[in-house]
């Protein structure tokens, strides 16, 4: 029995807010059993040299770079058990996207109309412009009316890029379900000209939710910015995709990924207290580019 | 007919090309050159800028600054350490259990299997493995310490 309890906490490293919190919601005997996890979980898919998903792949093929240190024995490999999508698109209405803003908003009505009736996937729609983010449709967004919102956003105003994608990740976070993908998918110029939190909170709050962020770049590619560098350093930091263009493909490679999508776990290389940096890379074919978010935080509890 | 004959040429001596190139891999692992190692250690750092020409050499051209980084592995042998860096942000090694591996003019040259050819490295730093291993140990010991 005790070898059980042992064994409970060490689940995953990522997943430890999460048991924390529903462990708080239950009714809990009073004695609090405490121990240190020992087991790194880290979901993750692999693209090729022409950036589509590789769908089998093996535990061969592949080491991680944990803190520094190489992994290369794992306690377990699998297909990953998520197999439904909880989608939030967030999109851009800003006067920088001006352009590119009936592009973006034809890609989400497409995003909309793709998702199947009936099945587990979910799809909300968030816009942002001026000061703060807004809820254009939650959960289901395929009623007229939630097309009729959407159709009458006008791109004007500054960009509150960074506090939407706070307001996003804990939007996400708070929906979510077992089994079930959390992905943000972005468009944006990534020039944020307004908000409060920075980049660097952004991106905490997008890895805190476990959610993979998908970025469409709309801005000009005749006239690059840096926010094209930072919505491509911040989805890959997630474990998600950057596209410069063709934001309607977008959603065929979340499908794709979540189907390609594996769970690799392994022993802690090391019990040093903060942020551990994470890559997966391949062992033979260089050709294989695996897809994880760039770390975790390791809090050893005693 | 002599079209055909210069061609035929060509060819041959395109073929002759080819295999000289690849000698110094396949000979190296026919004759097995290489020594085998395996990397424990991976991190990206700065590269390592290397001026070539004699005006680099006598004139002190100053370093410049990069911001570019530049994957660092530590490759671990039978008896020796090394610690070597790409000469660009994409230059990788493969992550094999074996790294198969060779010293070419001060440089490190890695076999990638899969692609059949060889990838150089500058060698940042080079150690004997038991003073290495006297390192690592110690290195442990301080991350063991709990923190107050």
């Amino acid at each position: 029995m005790l070898s059980h309890r042992h064994n409970w906490p060490a689940l995953a490293i990522p997943l430890l807010p999460c048991i924390l919190a529903i462990g708080s919601t239950t009714d809990l005997p009073s004695a609090t059993y405490r121990s240190a996890v020992s087991e790194v979980r880290i979901s993750f898919f692999a693209t090729d040299e022409n950036n589509l998903s590789v769908e089998t792949v093996n535990k061969e093929d592949f080491a991680v770079v944990d803190d520094e240190l190489v992994v290369r024995k794992f306690r377990s490999f699998s297909h990953s058990n998520e197999t439904a999508l909880d989608l939030v698109a967030v999109l851009d209405a800003s006067e920088s996207v001006a352009s590119r803003f009936p592009a973006g908003m034809q890609d989400v009505l497409q995003m909309i109309s793709q998702g199947q009736p009936g099945s587990d996937d979910s799809v909300s729609v968030l816009s942002f412009r001026g000061i703060q983010p807004a809820i254009i449709c939650s959960g289901d967004c395929r009623d007229s009316a939630a097309a009729g919102r959407l159709l009458a956003l006008q791109a004007a105003g500054t960009t509150p890029l960074f506090d939407t994608l706070v307001f996003a990740a804990d939007f996400i976070a708070h929906r979510r379900t077992a089994g079930v993908k959390p992905v943000l998918i972005l468009f944006s110029d990534g020039d944020d000209t307004v908000s409060r939190a920075s980049a660097g909170d952004a991106l905490e709050a997008v890895i805190a939710s476990n959610a993979l962020l998908y970025a469409v770049d709309l801005g000009n590619p005749e006239n690059p910015s840096n926010g094209g560098r930072i919505l491509q350093q911040m989805s890959e930091a997630t474990g998600g995709r950057y596209f410069h263009e063709g934001g309607a493909n977008v959603l065929k490679a979340v499908i794709e990924d979540l189907h390609a999508s594996y769970v690799v776990t392994y022993q802690l290389p090391n019990r040093r207290v903060g942020f551990h940096s994470l890559r997966i890379l391949p062992t033979h074919n260089l050709n294989l580019r695996f897809h994880c978010r760039n770390g975790y935080s390791y809090e050893n509890i005693r | 007919m002599k079209t055909f004959a210069s061609r035929k040429h060509t060819i041959r001596t395109l073929s002759l090309a080819l295999m000289f190139c690849s000698l110094p891999a396949s000979l190296a692992g026919q004759n097995g050159i290489y020594q085998h190692g395996t990397v424990v250690r991976m991190r990206m750092s700065e590269c390592i800028l290397i001026h070539r020409g004699f005006m680099a050499a006598v004139g002190g051209i100053p370093v410049q600054a990069t911001e570019e980084l530049c994957p660092e592995y530590t490759l671990v042998s039978d008896k020796v350490v090394f610690i070597i860096v790409g000469k660009s942000s994409n230059q990788m090694v493969p992550l094999a259990e074996v790294t198969d591996f060779r010293l070419h003019n001060n440089e490190l040259a890695v076999l990638v299997d899969d692609a059949r050819h060889e990838t150089r490295f500058s060698i940042k730093e080079m150690m004997l493995r038991p003073q290495w291993e006297q390192v690592q140990k110690h290195i442990q010991e301080q991350l063991s310490i709990p923190p107050r």
